[in-house]
């Protein structure tokens, strides 16, 4: 007699472990080297892959369906805010600049962090790890697109926008997220996970999101505080994968520890460095603000940055190199990058402004070791520049930090009046460093950053000019030529948001003009 | 005011006075102090060591070189309110 056998359904785990092991082979044809020719040459030991701890369990198919549905939330949210005109509800047009701030030089990093995690998602040889940084990279992507699709309904009524992929590869200031994430992406694939998974997403993310995401709800951007949902149990998974990225490595060969130390000793820094564009965001950008950037870091970083290192002291794992100067540079950081993009606004694709007075206030404050001190002051005398009709641009190309490719904006630990400044001498050449944690970082791969594109460099080599152009002919306005081989509109993208179209469209808009659509 | 040092383009045969009295016009001008330096006083760094260069000479014939950075100290003056700035 038959039976049909009812096969009994196989539990989550049980799926899990079916749809993602044993469905590789060892190569018999080529060596497995040649097959996988980066996971060794850092010289990281793994002895048994199989003690990974997969961070995500997540099958496809439950992964299609659970983003699908944050998907539908999201597009509905974002339809309604378009449908609704909702740029006119932002709590200040000057909000926008922070969006323009994302959309350039975050929303590239996502598509760069799809490209890294596609790329070490296919060099592994542990299948655990494979297909961790394959479901990550499909995050990263999905991020990209809800971040720009988000984004795209104001880019059809402020400037600052248009270009954000073009500008992304070429303008000055986006050097810095862009020669980050190439660092990490050029590095090997251990490197590119203590890199990113670990040092930024798991130690460095919540200084990134959270003062986007709240300054997005407090300033009344239901767009943008949608998207930050919808990624908000991503980043919680890339989060856990840094931390079992981390945990795996030491535990395989106590070998791997000092080089996993240099690695969070580089990357901290690194994330730390390109983070000083989120401190200027917070303290200067947001009409309404939620907590300055020192609360921020004080908060996310220094208490729970201290517990997690503690943790893993058990490895012989220390905290990063850069971190007192971290901690030090809190009260002086945002300051001093805002007067950098004040003062070179001229070149930059969102505007800036001097705070007004409550804003001052708050400011002041918040930050009562440095503000009135040494910031306040000049923030005084260019208003009063302004107001004469004398707003100040800095016409002359700042000096560059050779391997954070930031300009030489910080000062030395300590003293807020000098400027913080070290040099390497290397084949017949001089490099140029923000900081003792850059200069080491060159010092220990000099041949990887002497190949830097530093865009003042390339500036003065003639090489940021339309094609065709001749620097020779009579009357050449260089700073010209280069704005326009950056596509970014001057008198529009660029200068004092007082002086703005953005300023002069949002006031007319909100008496009662019907916003136009640009073309 | 000036957020970070800057990068100045120009050949070796530059005599150093251009480069105060031309130049660092150009650059610096729009400070409010910057009539009031006393060039005589100035003290001058070269990668962070004291230098003293001779006004009359070149650039060059004052040991300066390609990306070599100079420094200098304004003595009495604080900057906008005494900020340093």
């Amino acid at each position: 007699m038959d039976a049909t056998v009812k096969r009994k359904k196989m539990g989550l785990k049980q799926r899990y472990q079916t749809m993602t092991r044993g469905l590789d082979w060892t190569t018999s044809y080529q060596d497995m080297d040649k097959v996988f020719p980066y996971d060794k040459y850092e010289g990281i030991k793994v002895h048994n892959w199989d003690e990974w701890e997969d961070p995500f369990r997540l099958t496809m198919e439950a992964y299609w369906k659970y983003q699908g549905e944050k998907e539908k939330k999201l597009y509905a949210v974002i339809d309604a805010f378009a449908q609704n005109n909702g740029q006119l509800g932002i709590s200040d047009a000057r909000y926008v600049n922070a969006l323009k701030l994302f959309i350039q030089g975050v929303t590239p990093l996502e598509y760069c962090a799809h490209r890294g995690f596609a790329h070490v998602g296919r060099h592994f040889t542990g299948v655990g790890a494979r297909v961790a940084a394959q479901m990550q990279s499909i995050d990263e992507l999905r991020h990209y697109q809800t971040e720009t699709h988000a984004l795209s309904h104001y880019n059809k009524y402020f400037n600052g926008m248009h270009e954000s992929n073009y500008w992304y590869d070429r303008v000055w200031y986006l050097s810095v997220p862009k020669s980050f994430f190439e660092d990490a992406m050029s590095g090997g694939p251990f490197e590119f996970l203590v890199a990113i998974s670990f040092s930024f997403e798991y130690v460095l993310t919540n200084l990134l999101f959270v003062p986007f995401m709240s300054g997005a709800a407090h300033n009344g951007d239901m767009s943008t505080v949608t998207f930050g949902f919808s990624a908000q149990s991503d980043e919680s998974r890339h989060m856990t994968l840094g931390i079992e990225c981390i945990k795996f490595l030491l535990e395989q060969d106590s070998a791997n520890a000092p080089i996993v130390q240099r690695w969070i000793d580089k990357w901290f820094w690194r994330g730390y460095r390109l983070l000083t564009l989120v401190a200027m965001m917070q303290d200067y950008m947001l009409p309404k603000r939620v907590m300055s950037w020192k609360e921020a870091w004080e908060m996310y970083a220094e208490s729970n940055g201290s517990a997690l290192f503690k943790d893993l002291a058990r490895y012989g794992i220390r905290e990063p190199k850069g971190w007192q100067d971290a901690c030090e540079g809190k009260d002086h950081i945002s300051h001093q990058a805002w007067n950098t993009f004040y003062t070179y606004n001229a070149a930059a694709a969102f505007h800036t402004w001097v705070p007004n007075e409550e804003e001052m206030q708050w400011l002041s404050e918040k930050y009562p070791q440095s503000f009135d001190q040494y910031y306040r002051p000049r923030l005084d005398h260019y208003d009063k520049q302004h107001k004469q009709g004398q707003r100040f641009y800095n016409k002359t190309l700042p000096m560059l930090c050779q391997v954070c490719q930031i300009p030489m904006l910080f000062t030395e630990p300590n003293d807020p009046t000098s400027i913080c400044y070290r040099e390497s001498d290397y084949a017949d050449d001089k490099y140029h460093f923000c900081s003792d944690h850059c200069k080491e970082i060159f010092d220990h791969e000099p041949e990887k950053y002497v190949q830097a594109w530093l865009p003042v460099h390339q500036i003065y080599q003639g090489n940021c000019f339309p094609e065709g152009t001749d620097p020779t002919v009579e009357g050449f306005d260089p700073l010209a030529a280069v704005m326009e081989y950056y596509r970014i509109n001057v008198g529009s993208d660029n200068f004092d948001f007082a002086d703005s179209e953005d300023r002069r469209n949002f006031t007319e808009w909100q008496a009662g003009e019907e916003p136009q659509v640009s073309p | 005011m000036f957020c970070a040092p800057v990068c100045i383009p120009v050949p070796p045969s530059t005599p150093f006075n251009v480069l105060i009295g031309e130049i660092f016009l150009g650059v610096y001008g729009e400070h409010p102090d910057f009539v009031a330096i006393d060039w005589d006083e100035v003290v001058w760094f070269k990668s962070g060591h004291k230098f003293t260069p001779r006004f009359d000479l070149s650039l060059a014939e004052n040991g300066l070189g390609h990306k070599d950075v100079i420094r200098f100290k304004t003595p009495g003056l604080k900057g906008i309110k005494g900020s340093g700035s």
